[in-house]
């Protein structure tokens, strides 16, 4: 069997999970590994899960998209205003990387915990992955083309929905009896792990 | 119970409001209501001193939380029978209570909160009130970014911290009106009307703020130092301050109780 790339959706914190699935793929004949953006937040590890992808897009292995929770974080980030982060629950994230409480002024203590590795990688990250016969996003807008398009920011409940179209892949991690899901290409075969890392 | 029975369930609630003289008008931008267990009016239109121009408050029982809507001048928000009970003691569950009237309750769940809300914890409310007003201590760094926020909290915490001490004194009351003349300041009726149209302004946060000092005593100093630490080191404890502070980025009500980690704030 030719080797195949792994779709893994939003991680949203959870170290064990990312490390899980990362595990369960590593079992696999997979070439390169697709995460579909929303690394942070929710979860008590932004700073950790984005530590473990980085070095794996810096050396090939993984193509590392964006999600509107980094879209957002970047531009808290930039000065753009601090409320759209922490509406959408991005005090999750900032204590992550601050490592627990802050003072009254939070962004500023933010920006200097973050580091300038970081950043650039949140800023860089791109919005599709697209191969001859498949295309990826954290989400589409209308549907163009004939590809099969993968994408996932909707959590659809436990099980992956997988359609001859396409697939949605969030499978709500993080969240209570979320799991994480790799959806592997071209054989739609799905890997699942618990927000403990325990494949399921 | 079939969707057929949701169905005419749905119908002669519509009728019934029909009937208790709520405007076709306002009838027209009610939601779908098939898929709630329960459903009542409370507020003006329930107790009847509705005036043209006045909201149509509902009130849906369903199993999870969900985001309230808000379509025109009708208000639904949508409780679960947990969030209901936390409206035990509260100046929201006694209003319910009194003045609230039940359309449908398929379950009899409903019916069954409305009768544990029991009378107003007038101590709790104000107790309550006072945690949440330390938000109000860091207006140096925080009114330029949230004053309508910060405002639309001031001025719920004085009209909840009045109506609670109303009742303390053993003469509940719960119009603003009625207050001001009580109170012989004749700016409350401005500064509580439920239908504040002003540009938020530091002058009326100021105002409302040291009414709520007078009345419940010198707040406490912020424990996180400006509204966004607050958020941020409140983050997961799921408390009144946590929610206030939340509330206070702004936006519409359905914007932030989008977000089911943040519990609503009943008084």
């Amino acid at each position: 069997m030719t080797s195949q790339v792994a779709f893994v959706g939003d991680v949203h914190g959870c170290l064990p999970a990312l490390r899980g699935i990362l595990r369960a793929i590593d079992e696999r004949d997979v070439s390169h590994t697709v995460f579909l953006g929303d690394y942070i937040n929710k979860g008590s590890d932004s700073y950790e899960v984005l530590a473990e992808v980085l070095p794996l897009a810096a050396s090939g292995a993984a193509t590392l998209l964006t999600g509107n929770h980094e879209q957002a974080m970047v531009s808290a980030l930039d000065g753009r205003g601090l409320a759209p982060f922490l509406k959408m629950g991005g005090a999750a994230a900032i204590r992550s990387y601050v490592g627990g409480n802050v003072g009254p002024d939070v962004l500023t203590e933010f920006r200097a915990s973050v580091p300038l590795s970081h950043v650039e990688a949140l800023r860089s990250m791109p919005e599709t992955f697209e191969a001859e016969d498949v295309i990826a996003a954290h989400s589409f807008g209308t549907p163009t083309g004939s590809r099969y398009r993968v994408s996932a920011h909707v959590d659809v409940g436990q099980v992956p929905v997988i359609s001859r179209q396409g697939a949605q892949i969030d499978t709500g991690c993080s969240s209570a009896s979320g799991r994480l899901t790799a959806l592997l290409w071209p054989s739609l075969a799905v890997l699942q792990v618990d927000n403990k890392g325990a494949r399921v | 119970m079939t969707s057929d029975d949701s169905q005419d369930l749905a119908t002669e609630a519509l009728a019934d409001l029909g009937a208790m003289g709520v405007p076709e008008t306002l009838l027209r931008d009610v939601p779908d209501l098939k898929s709630l267990e329960g459903l009542m009016i409370y507020g003006s239109r329930a107790r009847g001193d509705a005036v043209d121009g006045s909201d149509l408050d509902l009130l849906g029982l369903v199993q999870s939380p969900r985001p309230s809507s808000r379509s025109g001048d009708v208000h639904l928000s949508y409780y679960t029978p947990a969030q209901l009970g936390s409206g035990v003691g509260t100046l929201f569950g006694a209003h319910l209570k009194r003045d609230g009237r039940v359309l449908f309750d398929k379950s009899g769940e409903l019916g069954a909160a409305l009768e544990r809300m029991g009378a107003v914890n007038t101590g709790l409310v104000v107790k309550r009130s006072r945690n949440m007003s330390q938000l109000f201590t860091t207006p140096e760094l925080d009114l330029p970014r949230y004053l309508p926020g910060l405002l639309r909290e001031a001025r719920y915490l004085l009209r909840s911290c009045l109506y609670a001490s109303a009742i303390s004194e053993g003469r509940p009351c719960f119009s603003v009106r009625e207050l001001a003349l009580r109170h012989g300041d004749p700016d409350l009726s401005r500064l509580l009307a439920s239908r504040y149209v002003e540009e938020p302004s530091e002058q009326d946060y100021s105002q409302c703020v040291s009414r709520l000092e007078r009345l419940i005593g010198p707040l406490p100093s912020s424990q996180h130092g400006s509204l966004e630490a607050t958020i941020v080191n409140e983050w997961g404890t799921g408390g009144d301050l946590l929610s206030m502070a939340f509330m206070a980025l702004g936006a519409s009500s359905a914007e932030f109780d989008d977000y089911a980690e943040v519990e609503k704030v009943l008084l």
